[in-house]
């Protein structure tokens, strides 16, 4: 090959090098933009990033900080629940599915779940979210919402205002989540629970135990390093995914629901809000402002430092499992 | 007649009829509990069969406490648990029927039915009830530990399985009743040509709306970004791979494979924010401008620009892309054995060439897998550019504006940005996901299929 | 460098065409440290041009990572050091560049690893990629027919090596190593995972390489150090413990530890 003859710095290793570096550069292009942008933003609000007030407006040039609600506790909060609940079903879920693939399956079960289970993993978010919309009509607004309601009722039932409309809420949108996430996390979890050797389980199967105690104290802790970190896995994409909750709760959220566990109202996620926020009037007629989008850069920034926190931990639990593999 | 007393439950075999009686209460018992799963399940669907919920419950209840005498008195246990259960089912039935129809004033924001929580607890009972049904339906068998717990694990993942199908029959039902051939073939148009005609000797315009509903352009759209993007990623990926399988030192592979990871891991909205940024940054009429923005020439001429052009979009999509390449290459590298490749070291070829004959060769079909999952990410990849899209009514080109099928999905919905009411495609918003499930899960399938045949391939002695 | 490579490229063309030129071997206070434990310690051996000498001893003592350090192969793995003198005809290797040393010594491993390829590229493989200039065909024949293979594979030559009986695969190996034309052969255990009739077949082709090329062969099967080898090397726990010509030291050992080893006393 001509280029090996070059002896000087222009050989395929070089190559190699200067493409594997373009993630790199990319990544820190990315939160140096988040970081720069977000400045006007802290500058202008301070703290009050993160008071319980939200509200998009025609921002007027030079007005008063004071005026302005960006506060972004509404929307770490309904990420906080989004996450909650679409882990809580998923999990479990997906943890069934993949004890079942791997110790209760005999001849080709496991393998036709792990087929199916892959093909799912292959649909993508906005068809969760469209479905999303049809999932409320079938089955959320018979139950949640009644219907042929009346005032001659006795105690008379509340006003329509009060019940969910336009079909969003909060647990409609973790439930889209989990859908999405349960063919996400069955194959981490797969891997995980086949790494264990079959020589501990066949020891202990040998030893006239059951499956399921086996399941329950060898394949399980031996397993654990990996179930945790398909767990932060598994978070770490409910966080991020931003198209299934925007269809299905909506893009922001004025404040906190009251009560604050209610997951009927629509408590929207720090990613659709910073998509609304960044669009600037994208599908809706007010502009947002210079400070609206900082504070979008600024909400960026406190997801990339979430997401990377949580990816660290991942990283070192993944090393310690390594290490004892060695071992 | 001498009684036996059975030590550890252990089904001695000559005793078989004298068991009778307690299998034949166990069946019963876990038909009817199985059953009331069923029944459960269905009471969350329709409200109307909430009547059954607390017979259901009663019947449960009593099955449970006959389970336990019988129990005691074949195999001399007392299985206190279902005494208890018992008494929970009885009281949930008390409390069931008690609850008005609809409840209020708990901590949400509206009302729930009660067939809510009826399903609930039947689903509950149901469940526990089948365990112990089956367990002592064999008697209390070593076996029947296994046996018993099937259920509960079948249950969830018969509830996924359904709920998944539910989503897929409805998408097919749908999407074959408004299927339009029409639609494929024609793309979408909404622009109004303006028409000189000379009159008296003096122009006069007239303006001519025309309108085409079709999604001819965003399917070729969709692609125009699975092509851009295996392009732009391809190299990047396998580069990365390469370098910290066989280049790299600890720390500098390290933090390669985790800003590679990272780019997977953070949100994709990120890249959208940072994307708008830097859309932001060339000035009108520059021919950064143009690249960025994309344009097209619309029915009169006239140059229109869009929000970003497929370039652009497609340089973000495969910052996602890369990392699911990198990981394809870094497994077909790493299942190479080792002495194959000492074994050409030791005859003095270079490491160059060991890599480029030896050991990308072997793995090509990973990559190739790699590069499928990616273009089925690209094709859904909607996060990255629903902010970024248009309707693509200007030509399909990897300068024009990007537009796709996952976009029109998530317009229809939001349609305002179109500014005209799309009546037809609105209406067949099933069509169009039917056609990028096809896409999708297509490519995800062919790639799985490569995947179950890498291992199949011939691997050495 | 250029030149060397061009002197080292019209040795191997004119020992392709038959005649051959064997190196000699010889190591001068080697030392070999594994991660600080040291696994050979001051070792002077020669290994004579043209011969073939077997290197014995229990497991453990260092056979194979004494080979490995003659052609530098032990280099790809960690926290292996390399100290002293080896010289190659009077050029010390661990001063080569290890790519120019491993094109005059080549290595048969313990378990045979054909390439994912056909056989005739599997033969070829290393003159392209050394760039070699010599008749493909010409080549194939030749090393097949001297690895005792033409025979049975001539018809074969383009189905997959992995195809192959294991002792099929080992002789592959060795004509895939007489392609390059080295001046030594190393050959570690490379009977351990045949069976008897390949050994014996195996053992025929490194006897009628003899002469053409130097052999170095690592074995803990006394037989065939015995049958095989011109030379034996007794090494114990990383030291020499007794050199000499096989008949010698097989029927009149002289040190107390081989006579032990080779009546079976250790393990």
């Amino acid at each position: 090959m001509k280029l090996s003859n070059l002896k000087f710095v222009l050989n395929i290793k070089t190559l190699f090098f200067i493409l594997a570096l373009v993630p790199v550069i990319a990544l820190i292009l990315i939160t140096v933009n988040l970081a720069v942008g977000s400045v006007h933003a802290i500058n202008t609000l301070g703290l009050r990033l993160f008071s319980n007030t939200f509200t998009l407006g025609v921002e007027q040039i030079n007005a008063n900080p004071a005026s302005l609600h960006y506060g972004l506790l509404p929307a770490l909060w309904g990420t906080f629940l989004v996450v909650l609940i679409s882990v809580c079903i998923a999990f479990p879920v997906s943890l069934a599915i993949a004890i079942l693939a791997n110790d209760f399956s005999r001849g080709h079960l496991g393998t036709i779940i792990r087929w199916f289970i892959g093909v799912l993993s292959g649909i993508p978010p906005i068809i969760y979210a469209l479905m999303g919309a049809v999932f409320f009509g079938w089955f959320f607004f018979p139950k949640f919402a009644g219907q042929g309601l009346s005032a001659s009722t006795n105690p008379p039932l509340p006003l329509p205002g009060m019940l969910p409309t336009d079909a969003s809420c909060t647990l409609l949108g973790g439930l889209m989540l989990s859908l999405l996430l349960i063919p996400f996390l069955t194959p981490l979890l797969d891997d995980a629970l086949h790494s264990v050797p079959g020589d501990l389980k066949e020891a202990s199967l040998s030893l006239g135990a059951n499956r399921w105690h086996t399941v329950k104290t060898i394949t399980i802790p031996f397993a654990l390093p990996g179930i945790i970190s398909a767990l932060l896995l598994g978070i770490l994409t409910s966080l991020g995914e931003s198209i299934i909750v925007a269809y299905c709760i909506g893009f922001t959220s004025s404040a906190l629901p009251k009560p604050i566990f209610d997951i009927l109202q629509r408590a929207a996620p720090l990613t659709s809000t910073i998509a609304m926020l960044a669009g600037g009037g994208f599908s809706l007629s007010t502009t947002v402002g210079p400070v609206g989008k900082s504070v979008a850069s600024f909400a960026g920034l406190l997801l990339l430092i979430i997401a990377f926190v949580i990816l660290g931990v991942t990283f070192y639990l993944q090393l310690k499992m390594k290490r004892r593999l060695v071992q | 007649m001498k009684k036996n007393v059975y030590p550890d439950n252990i089904n001695n075999g000559r005793r078989r009829n004298k068991l009778n009686n307690l299998r034949v209460a166990a069946s019963i018992a876990t038909l009817f509990t199985a059953g009331a799963i069923i029944m459960g399940g269905l009471i969350l669907s329709f409200n109307s069969l909430d009547v059954f919920s607390v017979p259901l419950l009663f019947v449960i209840a009593g099955l449970l406490v006959t389970l336990f005498f019988f129990v005691r008195r074949e195999l001399k246990i007392s299985q206190y648990w279902l005494i208890v259960l018992a008494l929970m089912a009885l009281g949930s039935g008390v409390l069931v029927s008690l609850l008005p129809t609809y409840l209020q004033g708990l901590h949400v924001h509206g009302i729930i039915h009660r067939s809510f929580v009826s399903g609930l607890l039947l689903l509950a009972f149901g469940l526990s009830g089948v365990y112990y049904s089956l367990f002592y339906r064999l008697s209390a068998k070593p076996r029947a530990f296994d046996v018993a717990r099937y259920p509960i694990i079948i249950f969830f993942t018969i509830t996924a399985l359904v709920a998944y199908s539910l989503i897929v029959i409805h998408i097919v039902q749908n999407g074959v009743v408004q299927w339009q051939w029409s639609l494929f073939t024609t793309a979408f148009q909404s622009q109004s040509h303006i028409i000189e005609t000379w009159q008296n000797g003096w122009p006069t315009f007239s303006v001519n709306p025309i309108y085409r509903a079709g999604i001819l352009n965003h399917i070729i759209g969709t692609l125009m970004l699975m092509f851009l993007t295996s392009v732009i990623s391809l190299p990047i990926g396998v580069s990365v791979g390469v370098f910290i399988h066989e280049y790299a030192g600890a720390k500098l592979g390290g933090i390669i494979n985790f800003s590679t990871t990272a780019l997977r891991s953070i949100s994709g909205i990120i890249l959208a924010v940072t994307a708008i940024d830097l859309l932001a940054v060339p000035k009108l009429g520059t021919l950064w401008f143009s690249i960025f923005h994309g344009f097209g020439h619309d029915v009169n001429g006239m140059i229109q620009y869009g929000r970003s052009s497929f370039l652009f979009a497609s340089a973000f999509i495969s910052l996602l892309v890369i990392p699911v390449i990198a990981k394809s290459t870094q497994e077909g590298l790493n299942s190479i054995p080792v002495d194959v490749r000492e074994g050409s070291l030791a005859m003095g070829a270079s490491k160059d060439f060991t890599l480029f004959h030896l050991q990308l060769p072997w793995s090509l079909p990973n990559i190739i897998t790699g590069l499928m999952l990616g273009c089925a990410e690209a094709a859904g990849a909607l996060t990255i550019i629903f902010l970024l899209s248009g309707v693509g009514q200007y030509g399909v080109s990897p300068l024009n504006e990007t537009t796709s099928l996952a976009y029109l999905i998530f317009d229809i919905k939001f349609w305002q940005s179109l500014g005209d009411p799309v009546s037809n495609l609105k209406n067949s918003q099933f069509v169009v996901a039917f056609v990028l499930l096809i896409m999708t899960v297509g490519f995800t399938t062919i790639a799985l299929i490569l995947k179950r045949n890498l291992s199949k391939r011939y691997k050495g002695v | 460098m250029i030149t060397d490579t061009k002197k080292i490229n019209d040795q191997i063309a004119l020992s392709s065409t038959g005649r051959a030129v064997p190196g000699g071997i010889m190591t001068r206070s080697l030392e070999i440290y594994y991660r600080n434990n040291k696994v050979i310690k001051g070792l002077d051996i020669i290994f004579p041009p043209g011969k073939i000498t077997a290197i014995i001893g229990p497991s453990g003592c260092g056979k194979t990572t004494l080979l490995r350090s003659l052609n530098r192969l032990s280099e790809l793995t960690n926290g292996c050091n390399v100290k002293g003198q080896i010289m190659l005809d009077g050029e010390d290797i661990l001063n080569m560049d290890p790519m120019l040393l491993r094109r005059r010594v080549g290595m048969v491993f313990q378990k045979p690893n054909p390439f994912p390829k056909t056989i005739r590229e599997n033969i070829l493989y290393g003159p392209k990629a050394l760039k070699l200039k010599v008749d493909h065909d010409m080549v194939v024949r030749t090393c097949l027919e001297k690895a005792a293979l033409w025979n049975e594979l001539k018809h074969r030559l383009h189905e997959n090596a992995f195809k192959l009986s294991i002792g099929q695969q080992q002789r592959l190996c060795i004509a895939r190593t007489l392609a390059i034309s080295p001046e030594v052969i190393l050959l570690d255990e490379p009977a351990s995972a045949l069976d008897p009739v390949s050994t014996a077949s195996l053992e025929t082709s490194i006897l009628a390489m003899k002469g053409e090329y130097t052999q170095i062969i690592v074995t803990h099967n006394m037989n065939e150090a015995r049958k095989v080898s011109d030379y034996v090397a007794f090494l114990y726990m990383g030291n020499l413990v007794e050199y000499g010509e096989t008949d010698k030291v097989f029927n009149h050992p002289e040190r107390p530890e081989t006579r032990d080893y080779i009546n079976g006393k250790f393990y």
